[in-house]
């Protein structure tokens, strides 16, 4: 017998290995980790309501459609911005308060140019970076070819470059 | 020859396949020739550098179990039963319509639709209605209304919605969600929504705007969106008028078309019209149209066609 999503152990194991990648994948469509999270408790809100009709296999597509589908409750679309730890530095010559001061430039040009990707390349960008998922995990979760994925990631990539025209 | 053939065909994924390892030595090589492999190294390098908060698992789930959990009445435990009981045959159905498109929920919607020329009132059962305007369609899931009620709206209608589960409707230009309030939208070129009380959220590309009483959202002539202020407490066509400011004529003439159940022959004309025309008479409501703008237009009433020309 297929396991029911209706049981509370059961969802709660779909919410302990679905709920952060969902957010994630929300935040990078919104730009707010605020909303994202509601977002979530949205669509596992819309999940339990109809736990009768989801099998246990089709939780993680079903979550992800809905979150596709959910309307976003807030006046901007706010931007994506990605925060970035120090780095350890080795090289004595990028320690340089300029070389720091320009890194900081390129990577608020940078920051910039993700927040300004259309969405599909933005998604998948992330998801491969910072989610640290493969092409093909990426692939299926948001159910379209490697292929696709490998286009939208290439296409990420030389927006991104064009960024260091404007250094 | 065929080895430039495949490079087309790989050109559009080449970065993507540096990052995953997937590059030829030659392709390598290429890249690292005309600087791009630094460039891309750089941007790889920061970004690996970035990170998201991490997600509270625990936190997300308690605060679901205290709000979320609750919203499963009983009903659908006793459903649950009753599906375990099915035969596996059955099972399979039930799992194969979770797959049909438009999500799950295996029943019809029920659409409503306003003929030319007249309008339609409609009751969605929980003391919300709306009312449907000339050649325009609402359809929804009556199953669903009690959890969420979604509305796919083609054209105009004017709501009246009582406060409880999310009320949300769908265009083909974007998305409305509702609190409790009295609103129009229109959607036939775009997305127009005039609030008259309560709140509104509405959602035009990727673009949210907030509308309290006595606000509108309109476009200018550029086409962007921007909240602006009404007068009136209704929307004009409810009291038996259509208003328009700034608008290409040929629309006024969709909506004359709409409102009289008439065909209009006005090829190639082009200008910008602001005013008004009444809904009661066809006559007067072409001539309003038509003398400011220089038009003449003759009325047809054996065939139900108007012809209107440029007098210039």
């Amino acid at each position: 017998m297929a396991e029911n999503t209706c049981e509370e152990e059961v969802f709660e194991e779909v919410f302990k290995t679905q709920a952060e990648g969902l957010r994630n994948f929300l935040y990078y469509r919104c730009g707010s980790l605020q909303q994202a999270e509601d977002l979530v408790q949205d669509a596992f809100g819309k999940l339990w309501q109809n736990c009768a009709k989801v099998p246990l296999t089709s939780a993680k597509s079903f979550l992800f459609k809905v979150a596709k589908n959910l309307f976003f409750n807030q006046v901007e679309h706010q931007k994506v911005v990605l925060r970035y730890e120090k780095e350890q530095r080795d090289n004595p010559s990028e320690n340089s308060p300029q070389f720091i001061l320009e890194e900081k430039e390129f990577k608020e040009l940078l920051n910039e140019a993700i927040a300004n990707l259309p969405e599909n390349q933005r998604i998948v960008f992330l998801m491969n970076r910072l989610d640290k998922k493969t092409y093909r995990e990426i692939a299926e979760t948001l159910e379209i070819s490697v292929k696709a994925v490998e286009k939208r990631m290439h296409k990420a990539l030389a927006s991104l470059r064009l960024v260091y025209k404007k250094v | 020859m065929e080895k430039d053939k495949e490079d087309n065909n790989l050109e559009d994924t080449q970065y993507a396949r540096w990052l995953s390892g997937d590059l030829s030595e030659a392709e390598l090589s290429d890249l690292q020739k005309d600087g791009t492999l630094q460039e891309l190294e750089g941007i790889i390098r920061l970004t690996d550098q970035a990170s998201l908060p991490a997600y509270d698992i625990q936190k997300g789930l308690q605060r679901f179990k205290k709000q979320g959990l609750k919203k499963a009445p009983s009903p659908k435990r006793r459903l649950r039963k009753v599906w375990i009981a099915l035969s596996a045959a059955a099972a399979i159905i039930l799992l194969l319509l979770v797959f049909l498109p438009g999500l799950v929920g295996s029943n019809p919607d029920t659409t409503l639709t306003a003929e030319n020329g007249s309008t339609l009132y409609h009751e969605f059962g929980e003391g919300s209605n709306a009312l449907i305007n000339d050649g325009s369609s609402i359809s929804y899931n009556p199953d669903s209304w009690q959890e969420s009620r979604n509305v796919t709206l083609k054209g105009e209608a004017y709501f009246d919605v009582n406060p409880g589960a999310p009320f949300q409707i769908s265009t083909d230009y974007g998305a409305v969600r509702v609190l409790g309030t009295q609103f129009n939208v229109r959607s036939w070129e775009r997305l127009s929504v005039e609030c008259y009380s309560g709140k509104v959220q509405v959602q035009v590309d990727a673009t949210n705007f907030i509308l309290t009483e006595g606000m509108a959202l309109r476009y200018d002539a550029t086409g962007k969106p921007s909240v602006q202020e009404i007068a009136s407490q209704e929307p004009s066509w409810k009291t038996g008028v259509s208003r328009f400011q700034r608008v290409k004529v040929q629309e006024v003439f969709s909506e004359l078309e709409r409102q009289f159940n008439i065909q209009i022959n006005a090829q190639g004309i082009n200008k910008d019209f602001t005013g008004s025309f009444p809904h009661s008479d066809l006559e007067e409501a072409l001539d309003g149209i038509c003398r400011p703008l220089g038009l003449s237009f003759s009325i047809d009433q054996a065939n139900n066609v108007v012809s209107i020309t440029d007098n210039n």
